[in-house]
């Protein structure tokens, strides 16, 4: 049992043993993690190696435990096991550390509980306060809730009921809940979800993870936009032509065929991500690097999103949905022939968008989002184009390529620039080349994986890169009508083969403005 | 065979990416292969050129030599010179740093002494890395070591000693986590901290948490095959033992530290005998924690550190420890002749 006095040394307190420095901004406090749905293959794939690859690097609190909730009948020994077989097969670094592992395996617990049982959350409530006791981690949570979104209010509410989490101007401890996109299925259900969590939570509470924001490369663009003036300087319409982001996947849905039924690429990508990554790309560069702000600027460029015209969606949004086709040269069903997929379904697996911003900075730039499955190949990236040059000094029959800054956020995680080059000799002719810089050459070949540096912010109790509601309803707000005006609009599906880069709407979408989409 | 100005010549034309140059310096063959090892372990990771500088105290006189090891990520040189041609060797370097890329030099002997090739370097360079470990004269290398930080505030100084304590200056915060800990800690009767090889880190870890609970220096012994220290608290003096202990894979970490105080709180971090981890046991004559353990990277990993060494930035800790070490040890020795001032401010003329 710990001191009575040591249990109520205020939040404020600073230990002077504190050495915070750039490569530790700041220590994450002792706590424990609740993964609620920990049997689900998130907790295996991506949140124990997560945890573990941050006890490895010395980032994960001293005083830590980490919970595992889910209905199946297991023990500790045999959860234990399963995630050592997990984490030897989905982390990053390998082989695993057996050494390591027998320490942090001590940290991992299994309660099994239904969702809706009272008497499991009274059990769990005990067995926490038993771990503060034996791991010092002095009575602060982390709930994950790695489950439907659909028991996302059960469980905070059962959570509230059982003094789990806490009041947020409590200073001896405090409770955070992270959930999993989507946040809602459309505007209402997503003010819905909203009342309903902020009844038991505070926003600041509350983490909507989005695992895109926790790629180095998607932090870089901050970086890449804050201390190079060169590129701020021409952040701007006068010299930026237009924008793409593309998140395309070549793999299908797979055996989520019950899922996308119901989701659909607007909801499982665009939606998120890529109004994210919009958001980051777009914004105007923060006073600071504090979360609050960062948010601000975020919500300004969600806010000034011009709604697309109801009766002219089709012109601005496109959506494809893929037949059989070839990856990779080896065939491949279409989506309707997928498992547990309506063989009359009308889900889309493709979108495309095209956005503009009430903004004067981004005046007459327009936004080109596409995302998609089984298209050739898997890349997600951000390319600026860069307006023309208007100065002709070298005659040529054709114009120069233009400029284009491409941030590649995965895979060949980096960024490139396009640029013009004399072909040497005595002519006067001109070619593209590229630079082009990759993490991987540089800072060698295991960043940390986005699931790391959010588990680690949200112990520390830093937003930045969480989405707040604000940002997700503004998003939802211009999606919904998208997605009523779809529902309401027969298509004839499938309208692009397996392994090509979507339906011609998309490329004509383009065409009819003198764009063309990047060739990936 | 290629001349060296031929070799200096093709490399300075070679391109070459990276993220940095790394000039490194030895004067002895331990050191030497220390160096050649450090190398590996950065070339496997960072694209770079280093140049390993050794000058060997047994080579001929002309001796000047330069051999190279180069391929897609890495280029690897090492210039051999004799004590009596090592003033050219700057000279050697300068053409053959990749432009644009930082300079970074890491040197094994006490930088604050280097009248040669150091003074030549430093200005164009953005880290200084170093790993002396004489304690004996700690106090005066502290204060001249705080001059040449004062002189060159554009530098990032990266002790080495300093940096390896890094997981016990992050584990101590989250032991002592509370005002009442602290408190023990700061009115601790007893301390015995545990070292492997040599006790420089564990001078450092010492001198680390008197400048942070600001603890004064009182006086020290040599006891054994080790130092008892002397230190006062805010009520009652401090006896530190600091001793060889067990055996870890780095030379000079510490591996043990045990705090008691008297009115009964005892705080123990001690290795298992695996070396694989930190058991610790705080207990007082009110209450007794169970034991937890916590991992240490420096108890097993040879370069431990490495990418706090290349891209961290130093804080206040660092230099309030340097302070306090120069003003409290016991050792006050004063500063030599200030040889490094007068050789830097020398080449500046140049």
């Amino acid at each position: 049992m710990k001191a009575k006095s040591d249990m109520l040394t205020p939040m404020n307190f600073i230990n002077p043993l504190d050495d915070i420095d750039s490569c530790r901004p700041k220590l994450a406090e002792p706590c424990v993690m609740v993964i609620f749905g920990a049997t689900g293959d998130l907790t295996g794939r991506k949140l124990l190696p997560a945890l573990y690859n941050l006890a490895k690097d010395d980032q994960l609190p001293t005083h830590f435990a980490c919970v595992g909730f889910a209905r199946r009948d297991k023990d500790n020994q045999i959860f234990r096991a399963e995630m050592k077989e997990a984490v030897s097969n989905f982390s990053r670094t390998q082989p695993l550390d057996e050494q390591l592992w027998s320490t942090f395996q001590e940290q991992i617990f299994y309660h099994q509980s239904e969702f809706h049982d009272d008497e499991g959350y009274e059990r769990l409530r005990l067995a926490l306060l038993d771990i503060d006791r034996k791991f010092g981690t002095k009575g602060n949570r982390v709930f994950y809730l790695s489950t439907q979104p659909s028991f996302f209010p059960l469980i905070v509410e059962k959570l509230a009921a059982h003094q789990l989490i806490y009041d947020p101007n409590d200073n001896s401890k405090w409770s955070r809940v992270i959930v999993e996109k989507p946040f809602g299925n459309d505007l209402q259900s997503a003010i819905k979800l909203q009342d309903e969590l902020t009844k038991f939570l505070d926003e600041n509470q509350l983490y909507r993870i989005d695992h895109y924001l926790g790629k180095e490369t998607v932090q870089n663009l901050l970086i890449l936009r804050t201390t190079n003036p060169i590129f701020e300087a021409i952040w701007n319409h006068k010299h930026i032509d237009h924008m793409q982001i593309t998140v395309s996947e070549e793999i299908g849905i797979g055996t989520r065929g019950q899922f996308w039924e119901e989701a659909g690429m607007l909801r499982d990508i665009v939606q998120n991500h890529m109004m994210q990554l919009l958001a980051l790309v777009a914004m105007d560069p923060p006073a600071d690097l504090h979360s609050a702000t960062i948010h601000a600027e975020k919500i300004k460029v969600m806010k000034r999103l011009r709604p697309l015209p109801a009766d002219q969606i089709d012109n601005f949004a496109v959506r494809g949905q893929y037949g059989a086709g070839f990856i990779n040269g080896a065939p491949v069903i279409g989506y309707r022939n997928e498992n547990r997929v309506s063989p009359t379904s009308n889900v889309e697996t493709y979108a495309a968008l095209e956005l503009r911003l009430d903004h004067p900075r981004w005046e007459g730039v327009p936004f080109f989002l596409r995302a998609g499955k089984r298209l050739p190949k898997r890349i997600t990236e951000i390319a600026i184009y860069f307006k023309e040059s208007s100065n002709l000094i070298y005659q040529s029959k054709r114009s120069p390529d233009p400029n284009i800054l491409v941030i590649r956020i995965q895979p060949g995680e980096g960024i490139s620039l396009k640029t013009n080059c004399k072909v040497p000799g005595i002519n006067q002719m001109i070619q593209p080349v590229t630079m082009d810089f990759r993490y991987s050459s540089y800072f060698g070949l295991t960043s940390p994986e986005a699931y790391e540096r959010l588990l680690c912010d949200c112990m520390i109790g830093d937003s930045t890169l969480f989405a707040r509601a604000d940002e997700v309803l503004a998003s939802w707000k211009l999606i919904t009508p998208v997605l009523e005006h779809w529902q309401a609009t027969p298509i004839t599906f499938p309208n692009y083969a397996s392994g090509t880069w979507g339906p011609t709407a998309a490329d004509q979408m383009l065409t009819r403005q003198n764009y063309r989409w990047r060739l990936l | 065979m290629e001349t060296m100005e031929a070799q200096i010549s093709r490399l300075s034309r070679s391109s070459s990416h990276g993220l940095f140059n790394l000039i490194l310096y030895a004067t002895n063959p331990q050191r030497l292969k220390y160096l050649q090892d450090f190398i590996q372990t950065i070339v496997k990771s960072f694209p770079c050129r280093t140049i390993l500088i050794y000058c060997d105290p047994e080579a001929p006189a002309k001796q000047l030599e330069l051999q190279e090891t180069t391929n897609a990520t890495y280029s690897q040189i090492q210039i051999n010179s004799s004590s009596e041609q090592l003033h050219r060797v700057p000279f050697v370097i300068f053409p053959i740093l990749i432009p644009d890329l930082p300079l970074y030099l890491f040197w094994t002997e006490d930088p604050t002494r280097e009248e040669i090739v150091l003074p030549r370097l430093i200005k164009f360079s953005k880290r200084l890395f170093f790993e002396y470990g004489n304690i004996n004269e700690r106090a005066a290398f502290s204060l001249r070591l705080l001059q040449m930080m004062h002189a060159h505030p554009e530098i990032e100084f990266i002790d080495l000693n300093w940096s390896i304590n890094s997981g016990w200056r992050h584990l101590l915060p989250q032991v002592f986590d509370s005002a009442d800990k602290i408190e023990q800690l700061r009115n601790a009767k007893t301390i015995k901290i545990s070292y492997s090889h040599q006790p420089a880190q564990a001078v450092y870890l010492i001198s680390w948490l008197a400048s942070r609970l600001e603890w004064k220096s009182l006086a020290s012994k040599p006891v054994g095959d080790g130092t008892e220290w002397l230190l006062q608290g805010p009520n009652e003096q401090i006896k530190v033992n600091i001793c060889s202990g067990y055996q870890a894979a780095n030379t000079g970490v510490v591996t043990a530290l045990e705090v008691a105080s008297s009115d009964g709180f005892t705080c123990n971090l001690t290795p298992n005998s695996t070396l694989s981890k930190i058991i610790v046991h705080i207990a007082s004559n009110e209450i007794c924690d169970l034991p937890f353990s916590l991992l240490l990277r420096s108890l097993k990993q040879p370069f431990p550190y490495l990418n706090e060494w290349l891209f961290s930035t130093p804080t206040d800790h660092y230099r309030n420890m340097l302070s306090w070490i120069s003003t409290h040890a016991p050792h006050r020795l004063e500063a030599k002749a200030d040889i490094y001032h007068r050789v830097h401010r020398d080449h500046r003329e140049d």
